[in-house]
Order: structure tokens, then C-alpha cells, then sequence
């Protein structure tokens, strides 16, 4: 038996099986990898590695430790080590490495100034001797720097760096669903193009000022919130307005008025709640109020 | 080992650097997984419990020579160890084993196909260490010290068993292909 250091794709064998098998070794060899959806999969990866690994074997040696620890305490005064790190009840957490910190979900609070980086489903943080505080829940992650500075990644891309009694909460911005951005506008396009033909038509009544009060505030960004509000008083039982009030709700996130936004949000729920597009509202309901209450 | 190397072995690798491994090796290693598991695990389930390993193992992973070799070389044992729990499985009719699409390989044309089809029966044959070695080797093109490096095995194994391995691949190809036995 000789070392076959050459691939066969690189030295065709002279036995005829062997050849053929290379052949179709060398066919499967040219054919490229599929591509894999990168980010989706690695945050596949961080949510299984962050998930509490249970097992029987797991169980049996926690059990034995548990067992020797009480020995130990019974029998010898311990020189007690404060712990580093406090977490809530529930908490998902894993500590993967010395230094890393991976928080899923729930309350984690360091107990003295300590180097790490903390892994959320929002954030990378860096902290440098630094006492901290996060809390992480489905619709983001808020941090208080306690003592030190800690540097912030979000997942956008951001940095920011926090510091001494500085707070700050990530997404700092709803995530407003592809679906509701592109919502369609009324089917029906005004009668008119010019802004003042378009105030002319909204005076009116019925269908065509419904439209024109929709365009209306299309057009002037900065008028469209008052615009829309008035298009909603004066057509209650309008046909657009589901349209109209997702509009509103849009141009409320926009400037950021997110406890009008999450006002309109619970009013369209109530109103449709057979609309395809009531599920991307509710979520970004609960990213409004979550930043309410964290503001 | 030096003592510079001593203290490398020491360091786990940061989150950034097993994401840029993972960013590098997913496709080629997901592909690997498809050829070693065989049809009916699931390489994307699969790839992901690679790079769990790869997190909760780090130091390990920062001190390999090739961290390419030693990510194949997880590959390896993972695959080997899922075909034979799903091989009991199905003995013990405990799980179903459904035979996956393999419906979006980008095959060119339809040869490429077909002797990839071939290519995965055949290897469905070979025993676990032989599979891992000529698809480590003919396939994804690792070199010998790397596939010895991966399997922890010396590098004359590996080309020991390559050598059988391609004589039992080859016959069996004759075999599908309908030559004599």
C-alpha cells in the first residue's frame, strides 16, 4: 500500500473503478456549497448555547456537588467570596467563558466593578471595570451603568458608550414591520395633483376628500399627523380608514411620539382586529410601550 | 511548547472571532455535514450544534493549529455520533428518520446531479471512519495533516484508511452502476 498523497481529482488512478469513481468524486467536488442565511444562523447558534443545558448527567453531578458542598459547610467555617453577579428569578442566562456573559432573557446586576462582555439578542457590551445592570425582554434591552464606563454595540451597527449613572435602552427605536411600511395607499389616486387643488378636494365630502386628505398629508410630512387626525374626525366610517390610521401611527413613530403612536395602535386593534396587518401592529405596540416605560 | 504558546492555549476565543469562523466555514461545513451525515439528518441543525461547541469549547479551539481542521473535526464526530442515535432510533422504532429534500443543491447541471447522488450512496456504505476521511480529503479538500488534526488520529491512519475507503467506494460505485459485484 502506497501513501496516496495526491488527490484523486489531481492524479486519475490507473485502475478503471477507481477512475470512475474518481470522475464522479471530481463532478460532486466542483458543485459549490449552498449559501447559508449567515445572520439568521448565528443567532440559531447564540440561542442554543445561551439556552440551560439539562441532563441526567448534569443532575446526578450537581447533585454530588450540592452534597459535598454541605459537607464541607457543616464541618468547616467557610471563607465565604461574594458573587460577582446577581440575576433575577427566571433569568436566562450562561456564562460560556470567564469574561462572557450571555443574557436571553430577564435581570443580571453585577455586585462589584468587573471586565466582561455581556452577548444580548440586542447588544454587545463592553465593560471595563465597570458595575452594571441589564434587563433584557422580547422587545429590547435596557442597561444603567452603575459605576465605570461600559461601551455598547447594538445590533445596528451603533456604538455608544455609557457611563456612571447613565442609562440606556437598545433598539432606541421601534422596529416598524416591513409589512406596515409598505402598506398600500388607497387604491384610488386624487383627482388632482397640486397641493392646492388637493385642499380644495378635501373640503368636500365622501370619497374623493377622503383620498385627498390622505395625499394631502403624503405630501407635507410635517402637516401629516394634524392632516390625518382631521380625516379621521370628519370620516369615522371612512373606506381608508384602517389606511389612515396606520399612517398616523407611522408618522406618530416618526417623531417619535410613541405614547400617541401606542394610543392609535391599541385604536386599530380594536377597530380591525381581522386585518392581515393587526399582528405587526400589536408588536410594535409592545415596542412602544416598552420604550414608554423605559424613557 | 513555548511559553508563548502555553498561555495561547490558556485564552478562549471572543465571541467576534468564532462568529468570523462561523461567517468563513458555515457553507463549506454545512456541505460537508450534507455528505458525512447523509441524507436524512439535518445539516443545518447539525452546522448549528458545531458552532455551539465551538462556543462552549473556545480554548480548545483558539490553541488548534487549524481551526478549520478542528471545526471539520467536530463535524466529524457530531455526524457520526447522530447516524448511529438515528440508526438505533429507527431500529427501535422510536423516531421517524425522514429522508430530507436535498432540493437546494446547486448542482449545475444535470451530471453533477447524478454523480452526486451516486457519490452520497456510495459513501452511505463506507464505515464512519472511512466516510470522514476520503469526504475530508477527495470532497472538501482538507490535506492529510489537517484531517489527522481533525480526527485526532496519526497521520498514517489517515492514509491507511483512505485507502480502503477508496477501494470500497469504488467497488461500490461499479456495484450501483451495475457492474459485477
Amino acid at each position: 500500500m502506497s501513501e496516496p498523497t495526491t488527490r484523486w481529482t489531481d492524479a486519475p488512478p490507473s485502475d478503471s473503478d477507481e477512475r470512475r469513481a474518481a470522475e464522479l468524486i471530481s463532478l460532486t467536488r466542483e458543485i459549490p456549497p449552498s449559501p447559508v442565511e449567515l445572520s439568521s444562523g448565528w443567532d440559531g447558534v447564540l440561542a442554543v448555547a445561551t439556552k440551560p443545558r439539562t441532563s441526567w448527567r448534569r443532575l446526578v453531578l450537581a447533585g454530588a456537588i450540592a452534597a459535598l458542598v454541605g459537607i464541607v459547610a457543616t464541618s468547616a467555617v467557610m471563607k465565604s467570596r461574594p458573587r460577582e453577579v446577581i440575576v433575577a428569578t427566571g433569568t436566562q442566562w450562561q456564562r460560556p467563558r470567564e469574561g462572557l456573559i450571555t443574557l436571553q432573557q430577564g435581570r443580571l446586576e453585577t455586585t462589584r466593578p468587573i471586565t466582561l462582555q455581556l452577548v444580548t439578542p440586542h447588544l454587545e457590551l463592553v465593560a471595563s471595570a465597570c458595575r452594571f445592570a441589564a434587563e433584557v425582554v422580547v422587545e429590547g434591552t435596557r442597561v444603567t451603568v452603575l459605576e465605570g464606563s461600559a461601551v455598547v454595540r447594538a445590533s445596528d451597527g451603533s456604538e455608544q458608550t455609557l457611563h456612571a449613572g447613565e442609562a440606556g435602552r437598545w433598539p432606541s427605536q421601534p422596529k416598524v414591520a416591513p409589512a406596515l411600511m409598505a402598506s398600500e395607499p388607497p387604491a384610488l389616486r386624487p383627482e388632482c395633483s397640486d397641493v392646492a387643488c388637493l385642499e380644495a378636494a378635501s373640503t368636500g365630502d365622501g370619497l374623493e376628500a377622503e383620498v385627498a386628505f390622505f395625499e394631502l398629508g403624503r405630501r407635507q410630512p410635517a402637516r401629516a399627523v394634524e392632516l390625518w387626525r382631521t380625516s379621521l374626525r370628519r370620516f369615522p366610517d371612512g373606506v381608508f380608514v384602517p389606511e389612515v390610521r396606520l399612517a398616523l401611527m407611522l408618522a406618530l413613530v416618526r417623531d417619535h411620539r410613541y405614547g400617541e403612536a401606542t394610543s392609535e395602535a391599541a385604536e386599530f386593534e380594536r377597530a380591525f382586529p381581522d386585518d392581515p396587518r393587526v399582528d405587526d401592529v400589536r408588536a410594535l405596540h409592545r415596542q412602544l410601550e416598552w420604550l414608554e416605560r423605559e424613557r | 511548547m513555548t511559553s508563548a504558546e502555553a498561555a495561547r492555549t490558556e485564552e478562549a476565543l471572543s465571541l467576534d472571532e468564532v462568529r468570523r469562523l462561523y461567517h468563513a466555514h458555515a457553507p463549506a461545513l454545512r456541505q460537508a455535514l450534507q455528505r458525512l451525515a447523509g441524507p436524512s439528518l439535518d445539516a443545518d441543525d447539525l452546522l448549528q450544534e458545531v458552532f455551539v461547541v465551538a462556543l462552549r469549547r473556545s480554548s480548545e479551539l483558539a490553541a488548534a493549529r487549524s481551526p478549520t481542521a478542528w471545526l471539520f473535526g467536530v463535524a466529524a464526530k457530531l455526524s457520526t455520533t447522530r447516524r448511529r442515535s438515528a440508526f438505533w432510533k429507527r431500529l427501535l422504532g422510536l423516531g421517524e428518520v425522514e429522508e430530507l429534500e436535498g432540493g437546494d443543491s446547486p448542482a449545475r447541471t444535470l451530471e453533477q446531479k447524478q454523480a452526486a447522488k451516486l457519490v452520497q450512496q456510495a459513501l452511505e456504505v463506507l464505515s464512519s471512519a472511512k466516510r470522514e476521511v476520503l469526504v475530508l480529503f477527495e470532497l472538501q479538500g482538507l490535506s492529510g495533516e489537517e484531517i489527522a488534526q481533525a480526527l485526532g488520529i496519526p497521520l498514517r491512519t489517515v492514509w491507511t484508511r483512505l485507502f480502503y475507503a477508496r477501494r470500497e467506494f469504488a467497488a461500490e460505485i461499479r456495484r450501483l452502476e451495475g457492474g459485477a459485484p
